[in-house]
């Protein structure tokens, strides 16, 4: 019986103890499990803060980054709008073709405008242009567009040359173009929330150098046209028509002049702006003689080129026209508009009468003429200023001189021979009939003097002479 | 059988717990007391502490929050404005600046004067395609005559292929011509006509020099 007691208590015992140990076991398992998910719960809390701490230390950086953008996306927009804004776009092509110097004949759009695929976020806006333009407003134009603040891009172009036979000296040489390009409108698939930045302008302003390096940066066309620089239209023939009296001028030493010429007609031009725009008399009498000096310069060279016909070169020719002789004969005009009351200035007089000096001295008597013929109609004005008496005086016995000239040269005399003897009167025999010193030969025109080489005559108060040449072909004139 | 004590109380045996018995009663106690004691030990004292450790880090986690939000924000924000200078960038490099390029042309044409070549053209064609799997890019074409010799053809290509323009074009193709027509009535009489072709290098090739260049 104690035995079975004593057996039933062991059990008991037994049992118990594993039924605690077990217990607490699962506990003490229970508790560890716990213990590491924790743990492990603690661990990656370290490591997020960890890496938020790494992440949140570049904050600042962050910051300047997003003000730079922030204060860049202006441009962006600029360059890469978000809105379609097609009236204005058409507006600024006709702007930039009338700027250019020609007119648009057709602007359509193209009917391929898409988005450039599902997955992008700008949409294509292309248009197809035509219109006629020489070679160097097509460049114009084309720069305008390329650098436009809006991008603009072209894809195609097609030039056909205008023919030699089409070319006249009158019309401005149009090829004709086809200009496809293309406009980009940005469709965003989120939209930027800003985030609140403290001291923004402050900050903003310590990164104004940044701010401006990107912009410049972003800026997509970094090229100038400088213009046409006396260059040819490589899209024109520029053969010149075959002369008898041997070649003149190479094609680019005719658009050399003209391009020379045409930067004086400018500055001609601005000579005249400045004239006008003058404070006081005193600037005005100064500014107005520099204008007449350049302008007396300018049309002495113009009417040179004109008598010489020295521009064979079709394109040369019509651009001296347009950008020469339209442009200072408009600055003669309004001058003369401007000052009409007035008559001409002294400067002008002055320059007038040496200018009519140079081309005398030069053989030059028609040009002469031509430099009188400017201010002649204004002179009668002139002369009731005590002034400019002596200088008007001055460029009449010019006048007369150079017309008195071209009359003698005009006058026919076949000078074939001069005996010459001792103790005996010389003499002359022209057109068949024989003349001594102090004859008359015709109307005004008196034998002044008879030598071996030279025969002077007294005409309309002036002494000139035929130089007797061996060769009777040439004939020419003192 | 069964045994019947009969002895008075006084006089009986007293019963006392057998040693094994306190022994293994001991033992089990001490088993169980250990490992209670163990648990208390982990419960109360590592776990309290692991927990308190683990608040500790959600508090500062908690504390980080409105900064890392902001920094998201700012990213945010940052990755939209980036997304758009990229497709800016992108647009802009498959872009060819025709006006640096006609004009670069004109000025080849002008600068050697009419001893080496004297060349004009008749026409004009220049197109920008992106069909990078064929590998075109686009092309400039003109038909052009020059004056006097075919040899002037080959002077105005050699120049073509050594200019600027070989920024954005591969070499121009081999020179050929044709003696075309001659007018007595200009100077010079005789000219040749040849085609001018050049191909479009891939955007890459041209964004690499843009930047070699700039």
């Amino acid at each position: 019986m104690e035995q079975t007691d004593d057996k039933k208590r062991w059990i008991v015992l037994g049992t118990v103890t594993v039924v605690l140990a077990a217990t607490f076991g699962y506990m003490i398992y229970h508790q560890h499990e716990e213990l590491d998910k924790k743990r492990a719960e603690a661990d990656q809390l370290s490591v997020a803060i960890a890496q938020e701490r790494k992440l949140i230390k570049g904050t600042p950086e962050l910051v300047k980054t997003v003000i730079v953008q922030r204060e860049t996306d202006t441009v962006i927009k600029e360059i890469l709008s978000d809105t379609t804004d097609i009236e204005n776009f058409v507006r600024t092509l006709d702007k930039f073709a009338e700027e250019s110097g020609f007119n648009l004949e057709s602007a359509k759009q193209n009917q391929n405008n898409r988005r450039g695929s599902t997955k992008e976020e700008f949409e294509r806006v292309g248009y197809r242009l035509n219109f006629e333009a020489d070679a160097f407003q097509f460049l114009a134009f084309l720069h305008r567009l390329e650098s436009f603040a809006r991008f603009i891009s072209v894809t195609s172009l097609k030039l056909r040359t205008a023919g030699r036979m089409s070319l006249t000296e009158e019309d401005v040489p149009q090829h004709s173009i086809t200009l496809d390009l293309e406009t980009y409108v940005y469709v965003p698939r989120s939209v930027a929330k800003e985030a609140r930045i403290d001291r923004y302008d402050h900050k903003r302003d310590l990164l104004i150098g940044q701010i401006s390096k990107k912009t410049s940066a972003l800026r997509v066309s970094d090229y100038t046209y400088r213009g046409r620089r006396g260059r040819r239209d490589p899209w024109i023939d520029p053969r010149v028509p075959a002369e008898e009296d041997g070649p003149g001028l190479t094609i680019q030493e005719q658009l050399a002049i003209v391009e020379r010429l045409a930067e004086q007609a400018l500055d001609v031009r601005d000579a005249w702006e400045v004239a006008r725009e003058a404070d006081n008399v005193i600037e005005a009498m100064r500014s107005r003689t520099v204008l007449e000096e350049k302008l007396a310069l300018i049309e002495e060279e113009v009417r040179r080129i004109q008598l010489e016909n020295q521009l064979s070169y079709i394109n040369a020719a019509r651009r001296f026209n347009k950008e020469v002789v339209e442009a200072v004969a408009l600055v003669r005009e309004e001058m003369e508009g401007d000052g009409g009351g007035l008559g001409p200035g002294i400067a002008q007089l002055r320059e007038t009468a040496e200018a009519m000096d140079r081309h005398i001295e030069a053989f030059e008597y028609e040009l002469a003429l031509q430099a009188f013929k400017t201010i002649e109609g204004k002179l009668a004005i002139a002369e009731n200023d005590q002034r400019k008496v002596e200088l008007v005086k001055n460029l009449r016995f010019l006048r007369s001189v150079a017309r008195n000239v071209i009359d003698f040269e005009n006058v026919k005399l076949e000078i074939e021979g001069v005996a010459i003897q001792a103790e005996m009167r010389p003499v002359v025999l022209i057109n068949g009939r024989s003349y001594s010193e102090g004859e008359l030969v015709g109307p005004d025109l008196i034998i002044h003097r008879i030598a071996m080489d030279l025969v002077e005559f007294a005409f309309r108060g002036m002494i000139l002479g035929r130089i007797l040449d061996p060769d009777p072909q040439e004939n020419p004139q003192k | 059988m069964i045994l019947i004590n009969l002895l008075p109380e006084a006089y009986r045996e007293k019963s006392k717990t057998p040693v094994k018995y306190m022994a293994g009663v001991a033992a089990s106690v001490s088993i169980c007391g250990s490992l209670l004691a163990f648990w208390a030990w982990t419960a109360f004292g590592v776990a309290a502490e692991v927990r308190s450790q683990l608040t500790v880090l959600s508090d500062t986690k908690a504390g980080l929050e409105p900064q890392v939000n902001y920094h998201r924000e700012l990213e945010a924000e940052s990755k939209i404005f980036q997304a758009r200078e990229q497709l800016l960038d992108r647009i802009t490099s498959s872009r060819v600046g025709w006006t640096r390029k006609l004009d670069e042309l004109i000025e080849l044409v002008n600068r050697q004067g009419e001893e080496n070549y004297l060349v004009w053209f008749k026409d004009l064609e220049a197109q920008v395609q992106d069909n990078a799997r064929s590998k075109v890019y686009g092309r400039l074409k003109a038909e052009g005559h020059t004056a006097e010799s075919l040899s002037h053809v080959a002077n105005f290509l050699e120049d073509v292929s050594q200019s600027k323009l070989r920024d954005v074009f591969g070499p121009p193709h081999a020179p050929e011509g044709s003696a075309s027509e001659t007018d007595e009535g200009l100077v010079p009489a005789k000219i040749w006509t040849f085609p001018l072709h050049l191909d479009l290098k891939s955007p890459e090739e041209r964004k690499e020099l843009r930047k070699g260049t700039s």
